[in-house]
């Protein structure tokens, strides 16, 4: 395929916590093309998060180590294997805040409280597109005004404390959109934001995409806002991939007992009011333990003998639909 | 519309009337006073026997600082929270400490962190019991009985009694915390965003007992959160705030059908459903959440209302009962059509 941007095979992420080893992420295997949104949803400790650190080379920072796997990324004219170059190394530097835009949760985490919205965006242009002061503080302003935030002209001053959350968000995706990446991932970019301004946040990402032609890789725990932006999801359980398709089939037809379940415990499609909603019955286990079967075992509804004894590969029952699960053996 | 008669009810269990609380906003190395923060400006409502009444808001729109103050935890400005349990009838925000004492025997609340709210360095049997133990003066293998009893009532086992907090799960911490508030068979829970910091999967299995133990022992629920979806399916009733005032209330289904508030009908597009073909029509509002230390004037939601007309901008609407049981401080309720859920 030549569309293809992102190419990620048998990716594994190891942690150590308290002398014990964490499984966070499991051989993994994904394609993610050009222009598309691809949202990454699950529940704490899925793995979500870690994998798109992967993809730009953070996870050492976070004191884990890709253990295994390649994450070739498909420049305009060459291949680079982003899972092979140090984190501190001048080749991901010059990927990463640049090709590669990011944006969290917590935009007040993220944004330095000292400098100004206008230094914090200038500072990225200097460094990756090599503009003088003045014209990355002309940068700024017009990045300010792509994000739409009202009078850039006097808030490109202005410290973070002194902005509201959704505004601090806009700056932050200002940042990342300060070089025209080819692809942003956005790890729970509205979980913090109240619902009448998480709204615009997703609006103005859909409205940015469509502008810019970047990809998405975007990271949540909520169906709801999946549904809403992605075209394509991978549904993550203690480091694997349990089920890919397009969103219609996801949310219309899902074949993975987790995805069915997840689905059906959302209290806002229950029948009426105080009915009793399906649980999945126990709580995500933590991944410190190597597991050699399917690791949604110990809770499916189907799940059978083989199930702990032996890991699914993925199977393809319908077309672009993969599921790991015996059922579809 | 459903033509129930209305029955002459029990005097309501709760009853908020005309509060406010006022935050100074303190300035300088004197502390000079430069203005207030309205977090909480004319707020009524009641909460009934063997009701769930939800209170939903964005940040800044004082839902907790109600909860607070109906809890005795905070003093208003004005205003008084009248609470009728356990067959005495006292207002919440004019008691000594003992008077207070007494009343949190049938009055109890649940927080959104189960791990600031449970004691780090107390097990489990000293944190589901010390209600017993300060109310009833409880001790020993009584105490460990009931606690036991109080554990398995969430879904939880005996051996956990001897658990500290940091052995707990997420969903197992918020047990504990209701394992607490039953303690005492309250006769009204206030649950604070109780469900809002735990995963979806684990959220549905708390849900589910909330609702079980309200079929069991008939208490009320103030159930405060932000998610309209997770309130939709606790309520009988809800409540919607917005700067510090109820902007509707009504019954849960004639609100998610029929909203006659602009604000709630933005709130029920703004709420993520897992469906794409639903999701794709969300309706963006405009502009930022005032701060309450500012409050715009005529009706507070002017500025992001996209009914919006001259009037609102110099003319505070109140909250008037509008159809039966359906009340909203709108000015223009009757002439805008909302669209609902359904």
């Amino acid at each position: 395929m030549t569309d293809k941007l992102l190419q990620i095979r048998d990716l594994e992420i190891r942690f150590k916590r308290d002398e014990k080893t964490v499984y966070a992420v499991n051989g993994i295997d994904f394609d993610l093309c050009r222009g598309e949104v691809l949202g990454i949803v699950g529940e704490s400790g899925c793995g979500k998060s870690v994998t798109g650190y992967s993809i730009l080379g953070l996870v050492s920072g976070l004191g884990g180590r890709v253990t295994s796997g390649s994450i070739r990324y498909y420049r305009e004219d060459e291949m680079v294997d982003l899972a092979s170059l140090d984190a501190k190394s001048d080749a991901i530097r010059r990927i990463r805040g640049n090709e590669l835009g990011m944006i969290f949760q917590e935009p007040m985490r993220s944004l330095s409280p000292v400098y100004t919205v206008g230094e914090q965006i200038g500072e990225s242009v200097r460094l990756h597109l090599g503009l003088n002061r003045k014209e990355a503080r002309e940068r700024a302003i017009e990045l300010l005004r792509q994000v739409q935030i009202a009078d850039p002209e006097q808030r490109v001053d202005a410290y973070p404390h002194q902005l509201s959350g959704g505004m601090r968000q806009r700056v932050m995706i200002a940042i990342a959109l300060s070089c025209n990446p080819k692809l942003l991932i956005a790890d729970e970019p509205t979980t913090s934001l109240d619902g009448t301004i998480e709204g615009q946040i997703l609006q103005l990402l859909r409205d940015l995409r469509n502008e810019l032609h970047m990809s998405i890789l975007f990271i949540s725990h909520d169906l709801g806002v999946i549904a809403e932006m992605a075209n394509r999801v991978m549904v993550m359980y203690l480091g694997r991939i349990m089920e890919t398709t397009d969103v219609k089939s996801l949310f219309a037809d899902p074949l993975h007992p987790y995805t069915r379940a997840l689905l059906r415990t959302n209290p806002s499609l229950a029948p009426e009011p105080k009915s009793t909603l399906t649980v999945i019955p126990g709580s995500v286990p933590e991944a410190t333990e190597e597991i050699a079967g399917c690791p949604f075992a110990s809770r499916c509804d189907a799940v059978m003998a083989k199930c702990s004894l032996k890991r699914p590969p993925a199977f393809e029952p319908r077309k672009n639909h993969i599921v790991e699960c015996w059922l579809y053996e | 519309m459903n033509e129930e008669a209305i029955e002459p009810m029990d005097p309501a269990l709760l009853e908020i009337s005309g509060l406010k609380k006022y935050f100074p906003v303190q300035k300088g190395i004197f502390r000079r006073t430069i203005g207030s923060i309205r977090a909480v400006d004319g707020v009524d409502l009641v909460v009934q026997r063997k009701e769930t009444l939800g209170l939903v808001g964005e940040s800044g729109s004082g839902k907790t600082t109600v909860a607070r103050i109906a809890a005795g935890l905070v003093q208003p400005t004005e205003g008084s929270v009248i609470f009728r349990g356990g067959g005495r009838e006292v207002d919440m925000t004019r008691m000594t400490s003992k008077e207070r004492k007494i009343a949190w025997r049938d009055l109890q609340m649940i927080f959104q962190d189960p791990y600031g709210s449970l004691n780090p360095r107390m097990p489990i049997l000293e944190t589901v019991g010390e209600p017993l133990i300060v109310q009833h003066g409880t001790k020993g293998n009584v105490l460990r009985e009931q606690v036991i009893q109080l554990l398995e009532r969430v879904g939880l086992q005996s051996s956990h009694a001897g658990c500290y907090p940091h052995e707990l799960s997420g969903g197992q911490k918020q047990r504990v915390g209701l394992a607490r508030a039953l303690a005492l068979n309250p006769e009204l829970i206030i649950c604070d965003e109780a469900v809002s910091a735990l995963d979806v999967s684990v959220q549905s299995q708390i849900l589910n007992l909330l609702v079980q133990l309200q079929k069991e022992s008939g208490m009320s629920y103030l159930f405060i959160a932000h998610s309209l979806s997770v309130v939709g399916f606790m309520s009988d009733r809800i409540a919607v705030m917005y700067l510090g005032r109820v902007v509707e209330v009504a019954r849960s289904e004639d609100l998610f059908n029929r909203p006659l508030h602009p604000y709630t009908e933005a709130l029920l597009f703004n709420d993520p459903v897992p469906d794409p073909a639903a999701a794709r029509k969300r309706r963006v509002l405009k502009g930022e959440i005032p701060s309450p230390a500012n409050p715009p004037a005529g009706c507070a939601f002017h500025p992001r209302c996209p009914y919006a007309t001259e009037p609102c901008r110099t003319k505070s609407p109140r909250l008037e009962e509008q159809e039966p049981g359906h009340w909203a401080a709108c000015l223009r309720w009757n002439e805008i059509s909302l669209e609902g859920r359904k």
